[in-house]
């Protein structure tokens, strides 16, 4: 006994010490070329096509997109700043150099991990460290950076109406200095201060709109990471306020009869968009895409002593490309931008636009975690609030009196309820709500009544084991290579509850294959539909592979994987989806309705509906659960998307107590009313826009908005309190009325 | 021999059940917080079983409108250092750093804009306040107050005057100010702990008002008044004082009653009292005393983890109901009450760092304007103004008529409420005082029961049970008759035939209760006392506590039942009887006793009964009685428990045949051991998690690298 023992205690203590003596892979960049050769050709042109020429323009340093059909040309410096200005004073003002610069980088020096920024006008192109060289169908610079030994590859390529610019994170060169971010060409998309009929487009939540009308001595910079912030470190425990998620990434901005359209088509997920507003000193707000190229998580250090930022072992890998489309006339505005990001997204994801909506859509909790005490202990399992035979009573009584089929998301039917427990709920259904045979005949009576049921699973999240996920080997890593662990939140300071129970994020590399059997289970469940809300609503890295550091290659894995749902007869639904998702699902609920309300954004537009109505069926945000009720019944019907509302059965005390927001205001009991008197309200506005796309929207006045549908109907909504006269008549406070083809309703 | 073996097994079984059980948690939660229209969360505080939780809640109040010198049209602004609203509506805005009022109309556009007061700069003022058509400024830099008429033309100024009132020590450097109705001006002086100056219409020092009081516990009162006496003069000179926390806003209501609002109530403790409405004595008038104002789960102390530090609630603002607001600069967050001190949102946020609607960065100032609330930020230069929503004014006049008793009238409105947000507690308690005063008892008892509202709900069940009493009469008087029929037979019959049944352990089972030294004498002669009738003695003791926990009535037991755990009353009921039996058995066993464990263990839970019956009839009574009616109960449970000692010691002292001093003794002596017990206990778990932690970090690092 006592030899065995020895052995093993050597062996353990001998395998320990392997382990200590290896680390992780660091994965390295290209060395800086210290003895690189600065290049600085003629005039030439380095792509051209019907429309548009692409040309490295020798005297400015900078590449150039010419327009043929308007005179017009285009590039990353503003279009006003090439004109000689004077100041009152009769001075000419200079430029700043951030206005001219193709890109910016920040970095860290690898002995003090301080952060630090270079302004390529300033570090690279003034002095003449680039290197331009033609390719095939386009322009190749090499921006060096001498100072800070580091080069950063940008291509620039015409395509056939836009000008693409693309960035290789694989390319950049680093010597004594780590590269953390570069901000791709600031101010392409930008506007003179202080001017009017100008702004910036941000697609912060729905998206919203910054007029460039003032000038400010603050700096406002406002950032928001495309697809939402990445998993949280156990030390980023402040989460202080609500935000909106990038669901889009587009961007865009407007000056004048003028306007510039970025779309962020390969990468999006590495990216954060970033809004510079109102600056003085440098005279122009801009709106651009920055690369996050090394991810960096501040974790407590030396025995939770330290605070210290914690860098990837390498850098993201995705090439990250944005397409600049010039916008001229009737399409110089954010409804034209809405137009140009659809055709893209159309011809991307080669949509079929046979989008048939309903006008009422349902999303019923089946069952939460409660915990009770049986015989005296505690004891947490699902307690349904919604069993399936309430839920289909409250489908049919809906169907039968609102004349409409709803679509319906079932969510929290699974294993355990609304929360987080085995991934994709241990693929099964709660016996508290009847259990997998009822939720079966459900799901039959539902496609034979031709009623789409998406049943919701969450892929993404789980907090105990399964024979699908395990917490020790398939959870997602931060940059530390420790598991990504998310704690709940208390609700009165945002803050984390770092004492309370824990969740984890699935391993990227593991979601097709839970996407695979969450696939088998829905057909074995005769489901019509699945419901993918954490999948379509999340974007996050996993730093056990460099393929999804800083969220890379999302969008590809994505489509990947919802492509191979196709031909299974498996519709997909999102909530809330991010772009990859929305464009290839069948279904998108709660579609979002404002931004992050930052005190910089003027106002918000529904150009998250204004790109999908009429392309992806689409509904709103529950309307019991808004804060105002009213209001967000009215955006619905302002973009023609479904309205939505969130049920369940009658909850009980121990529910009231629940940390999830959504049972306050969703007993059906409660809302049932309000849900018929709304279908009766819309029924023949529905009707008539239920497939149409949108061609524009606009804010008439302050509290009237006007939406034109692509088959010729105009509905103007009044958020206010008083009537408003429009051009096809007066329209009560809190109300819409809407014409079609001539006819006032 | 072999009990011991049993004994010990018992006592490993039920540390493994307790350390496999033990480890029962709740659900993991998570927020996936959207802005919803608003960048924050509203959320009111319930008051349950288990202490207070935030609840999410439809929110009182919507960002309607900012306000900053670009959507104004005037030149940028300094720092806006307080805000005011007249009765007409006009919001008057000072900007301390550049001097200036800015005097918006109803609709928030600029009406004028006030650079100076009769030819005098007012730079650095802190505080405004308008009212009657008088404009009052803190002019703190210049220590006055000067008196304006709205179009700016001076009326007069105050400044500190010559009084055998005023400290010597006592600097002028005022920073808020209100007046009532009468003219009468109340002026707060920055670090002044003497409480507000109170001038006349006419400018006469009529004294101090509303200055905090130190409180002074008992035993600190002993203890300062011990060191007084023992202290040299050298270090009675080098004491400092304690001194009352300074009063920093307040606020006169329609009514002429002035609110105060002091920051900090007590270091390190429970910020209580934050809030006071004083009468014209200065007594504080609103029931405010125990209430802890802002965030309750945060209890108001640092919370390093976060690096967020001790709530400072530091502005107030009231309208003409009594409902007012509070701000706190910590969280950057608004709380609005009613006038019974009940939360009925909390809004806002930023911690200081705001940049969205709503939030902010350095909250300055906050006024009422109807409905609504203007909050000004000396940070962003900007006003928010939170709009009242449909839902707010309903739950404000709903809360009206409910404090008036007006409940039916109420009731419709209620029901609404609840309809929009289940999670609404005071509809569940307007619902339950409407249902009672309709004499729907039933109704207003599960109302009021989920409501926590335990005033209601015994109210409700006085009428509930009269009218069972009513319907029962005939049967429950003849059971009662029964009973105490067969009690009175049971006493009287002869000893003899009471004694003959059952074995002999029983017989000194039952007599232990009545003649306890005689039976724990026998107990110990003829060596009859049952392991088995203990430990099953021992059972229905931990199954009375239980029973009284689950199933007694909601107005009696505190505590939430879907969060209580039996195995810990396991160990606080077994496992002690356990832990002093094995270390009394130690420790007299050292100290010359003779009793055996499986004594000492028998004689200790034989004691109990008398608990145990006093356990089942307080679960009992709590289903009949109201906790007004049930105070008796308690005398009862108490002398029962007192019972329950006395039996321990007499069983103690004859088992082991001591004198009452040496039991004494060895009582102490059998506390310690079973502290020193426990400490071990401790060290071992300690030491189990530490050998985890560490085969866990080899498996890590076999596993990863």
């Amino acid at each position: 006994m006592k030899k065995i023992l020895c052995v093993l205690s050597a062996v353990a203590v001998a395998l320990s010490l392997v382990g200590c003596g290896t680390s992780a892979k660091i994965i390295t960049q290209p060395e800086f070329p210290s003895d690189y050769e600065a290049e600085n050709p003629d005039n030439f042109t380095g792509a051209e096509n019907e429309g548009f020429s692409l040309l490295w323009n020798a005297g400015k340093k900078r590449v150039e997109l010419y327009d043929k059909a308007h005179n017009a040309s285009w590039t990353y410096v503003p279009r006003q700043a090439d004109k000689t200005r004077y100041d009152a004073e009769g001075y000419e003002i200079m430029n700043h150099p951030q206005i001219q610069s193709p890109v910016s980088i920040s970095y860290v020096n690898k002995k003090d991990y301080l952060t630090h920024t270079a302004i390529g006008y300033t570090a690279s192109v003034k002095s003449g460290d680039f290197a331009a060289e033609k390719l095939r169908d386009g322009i190749r610079v090499v921006y060096f950076f001498p100072n800070e030994s580091i080069s950063v590859t940008v291509d620039y390529r015409l395509a056939k109406d836009h000008l693409e610019i693309s960035v290789d994170p694989k390319l950049i060169t680093e010597d004594l200095n780590l590269v953390t971010e570069i901000s791709i060409a600031p101010f392409f998309c930008s506007v003179e201060n202080a001017t009017e009929d100008s702004y910036l487009f941000m697609p912060s939540g729905s998206g919203c709109l910054i007029d460039a009308d003032v000038e400010t001595d603050d700096v406002q910079i406002i950032r928001e990471q495309v697809y939402g912030g990445d998993i949280f470190t156990p030390n980023d425990n402040v989460l202080k306020t609500n935000t909106e998620t990038v669901r889009l990434p587009v961007f865009g901005a407007k000056s004048g009869g003028s306007a510039v359209c970025g779309i962020i088509t390969s990468g999006a997920a590495q990216t954060q968009i970033c809004a510079n507003v109102g600056n003085r000193n440098i005279g122009y707000s801009a709106v651009y895409p920055v690369i996050e190229v090394r991810k960096g998580e501040v974790m407590q250090t030396n025995g939770g002593s330290q605070l210290r930022t914690v860098y990837a072992k390498g850098t993201a890998s995705e090439k990250v490309t944005v397409a600049y489309y010039p916008l001229y006339a009737e399409e110089a505005d954010y409804s034209g931008m809405a137009r140009c990001y659809r055709n893209y997204l159309e011809e991307k994801y080669s949509i079929k636009s046979d989008c048939t909506q309903s006008p009422i859509n349902l999303e019923i909790i089946g069952g939460t975690e409660v915990t009770k005490s049986v015989l005296g202990i505690p004891h947490t399992s699902v307690t349904a609030v919604t069993d399936l035979e309430k839920t289909e009573s409250i489908i049919d009584e809906i169907t039968e009196k609102t004349e409409a089929l709803p679509a319906v998301r079932l969510l929290g039917y699974g294993g355990s309820g609304i929360d987080i427990g085995k991934i994709a709920g241990g693929l099964t259904v709660s016996k508290a709500v009847g259990g997998e045979k009822r939720l079966r005949e459900t799901a039959l009576k539902y496609r034979e009544l031709n009623i789409p049921l998406f049943f919701d699973f969450n892929a993404v999240q789980f907090k105990t084991g399964s024979s699908l996920a395990s917490v020790r080997s398939d959870s997602a890593l931060i940059t530390n290579g420790k598991r990504a662990i998310m704690h709940s939140y208390y609700l009165w300071s945002g803050t984390r509850d770092l004492t309370g129970s824990s969740f984890y994020f699935l391993k990227r590399e593991q979601l097709p294959k839970v996407m695979m059997e969450i696939s088998k289970a829905a057909q074995k469940l005769n489901l019509s539909g699945i419901s993918l809300e954490t999948v379509s609503e999340n974007a996050y890295s996993d730093y056990s592979s460099r393929k999804y550091f800083s969220k890379g290659n999302t969008e590809a894995d994505m489509i990947r994987i919802l492509k191979a749902f196709d031909g299974k007869k498996l519709q997909v639904a999102g909530c809330s989806s991010n772009e990859y998702f929305a464009a290839c699902s069948d279904y998108i609920f709660e579609a979002p309705d404002c931004s992050s309300l930052y005190d910089v954004y003027s106002r918000d537009v529904p150009f998250y509906q204004m790109v999908f109505k009429g392309v992806v069926p689409i509904s709103g945000k529950p309307v019991n659960l808004a804060n105002d009720s009213a209001e967000c019944f009215l955006k619905s019907v302002e973009t023609g998307i479904g309205l939505t509302y969130m049920l369940c059965g009658d909850i009980g005390r121990d529910i009231i107590f629940s940390d999830d927001s959504r049972f306050y205001g969703s007993a059906y009991s409660s809302v049932k009313e309000d849900i018929l008197s709304a279908a009766e309200k819309t029924r023949d506005y529905y009707s008539a826009v239920s497939d149409s796309r949108i061609i524009s929207h606009r804010a008439v006045i302050d509290s009237l908005n006007e939406t034109v549908f692509e088959n010729g109907v105009t509905v103007y909504v009044n958020y206010g309190e008083d009537e408003v006269v429009t051009p096809i008549g007066r329209v009560a406070g809190k109300s819409f009325v809407y014409a079609g083809k001539g006819e006032r309703k | 021999m072999r009990n011991r073996v049993k004994f010990g097994k018992i006592l490993m079984v039920s540390l493994l059940v307790f350390c496999c059980l033990f480890g029962i948690s709740a659900s993991a939660k998570t927020a996936f917080s959207e802005t919803n229209g608003i960048p924050f969360d509203s959320y009111t505080y319930w008051d349950t079983e288990n202490g207070t939780k935030a609840v999410y809640t439809k929110p009182m109040f919507e960002v309607s409108d900012t306000l900053n010198a670009e959507t104004l049209g005037v030149a940028p602004f300094g720092n806006i250092a307080d805000i005011s609203v007249d009765e007409q509506g006009n919001t008057y805005l000072l900007d301390s750093e550049k001097a200036v009022i800015t005097v918006l109309n109803s609709d928030f556009r600029l009406k004028t804009q006030i650079d100076s007061v009769g030819g005098q700069s007012f730079k650095g003022a802190q505080g405004i306040y308008v009212r009657d058509g008088h404009i009052y400024i803190a002019d703190t830099e210049n220590a006055r107050v000067l008196i304006a008429d709205c179009g700016g033309r001076a009326l007069r100024a105050l400044t500190l005057p010559q009084s055998d009132i005023i400290p010597d020590d006592y600097s002028f450097r005022p920073i808020r100010l209100t007046a009532d109705s009468d003219g009468d001006i109340y002026v707060l002086s920055e670090g002044s702990y003497y409480g507000a100056l109170l001038f006349s219409e006419a400018g006469e020092l009529l004294g101090f008002s509303g200055a905090n009081t130190v409180s002074v516990g008992i035993a600190e009162a002993f203890f300062s008044f011990f060191e007084k006496l023992t202290m040299t003069n050298e270090k009675k000179a080098g004491q400092a004082s304690k001194l009352p926390y300074t009063v920093t806003d307040l606020y006169v209501d329609s009514a002429d009653f002035v609110y105060t609002v002091t920051g900090k109530t007590k270091e390190g403790e429970l910020q209580r009292g934050a809030v006071k409405k004083l009468s014209p004595g200065g007594t504080n008038i609103l029931p405010s005393d125990s209430v802890i104002f802002g965030e309750k789960e945060a209890a108001s102390t640092d919370y390093p983890d976060f690096n967020i530090g001790a709530q400072n609630i530091a502005g107030i603002a009231v309208d003409e109901y009594g409902f007012f607001c509070v701000f706190d600069t910590t969280y950057s967050k608004l709380y609005f009450y009613d006038n019974e001190c009940n939360m009925l949102c909390a809004f806002g946020g930023g911690f200081d760092s705001g940049t969205q609607k709503g939030t902010f960065q350095r909250i300055s100032g906050i006024d009422m304007k109807g409905d609504d609330i203007l909050v000004a930020d000396s940070m962003k230069k900007s006003i928010t103004v939170f709009r009242c929503t449909d839902y707010g004014k309903k739950l404000k006049a709903l809360r009206k008529l409910t404090a008036d008793g007006e409940y039916k009238q109420a009731e419709q409105g209620w029901k609404e409420i609840h309809k929009a947000d289940a999670d609404n507690r005071f509809a569940y308690i307007g619902l339950a005082k409407a249902a009672l005063s309709d004499g729907r008892y039933t109704e207003a008892m599960r109302y009021a029961k989920s409501a926590y509202d335990r005033d209601t709900y015994s109210q409700a069940f006085r009428h509930v049970r009269a009218a069972f009493l009513k319907k029962h009469f005939l049967p429950l008087f003849s059971l009662q008759t029964v009973c105490i029929v067969g009690a009175v037979i049971l006493l009287f019959r002869k000893k003899t035939e009471r004694v003959k049944w059952g074995r002999i352990e029983w017989r000194l089972f039952r007599e232990s209760l009545f003649h306890p030294v005689a039976a724990f004498n026998d107990i110990k002669r003829l060596k009859k006392g049952s392991v088995g009738i203990a430990t099953g003695v021992l059972a229905l003791y931990y199954i009375s506590v239980i029973t009284g926990q689950m199933f007694g009535s909601f107005v009696f037991v505190s505590g939430d039942n879907s969060s209580f755990n039996s195995l810990l009353v396991l160990l606080q009921t077994v496992g002690a009887v356990v832990l002093w039996s094995v270390a009394n058995w130690g420790v007299c066993t050292l100290m010359g006793g003779i009793g055996k464990l499986t004594e000492i263990y028998t004689t200790v839970c034989y004691s109990l009964i008398p608990v145990i019956i006093g356990n089942f009839a307080y679960t009992a009574v709590t289903h009949v009685l109201i906790p007004s009616e049930a105070a008796f109960m308690s005398v009862i449970t108490g002398a029962l428990t007192l019972y329950t000692l006395f039996m321990i010691i007499v069983g103690t002292i004859i088992i082991h045949d001591f004198s009452f001093g040496k039991f004494v003794g060895s009582a102490i002596l059998t506390l310690f051991g079973m502290a020193i017990v426990l400490l071990v206990g401790i060290l071992f778990i300690i030491l189990v998690q530490q050998l985890g932690a560490f085969l866990m970090t080899v498996f890590n690092e076999l596993f990863y690298k």
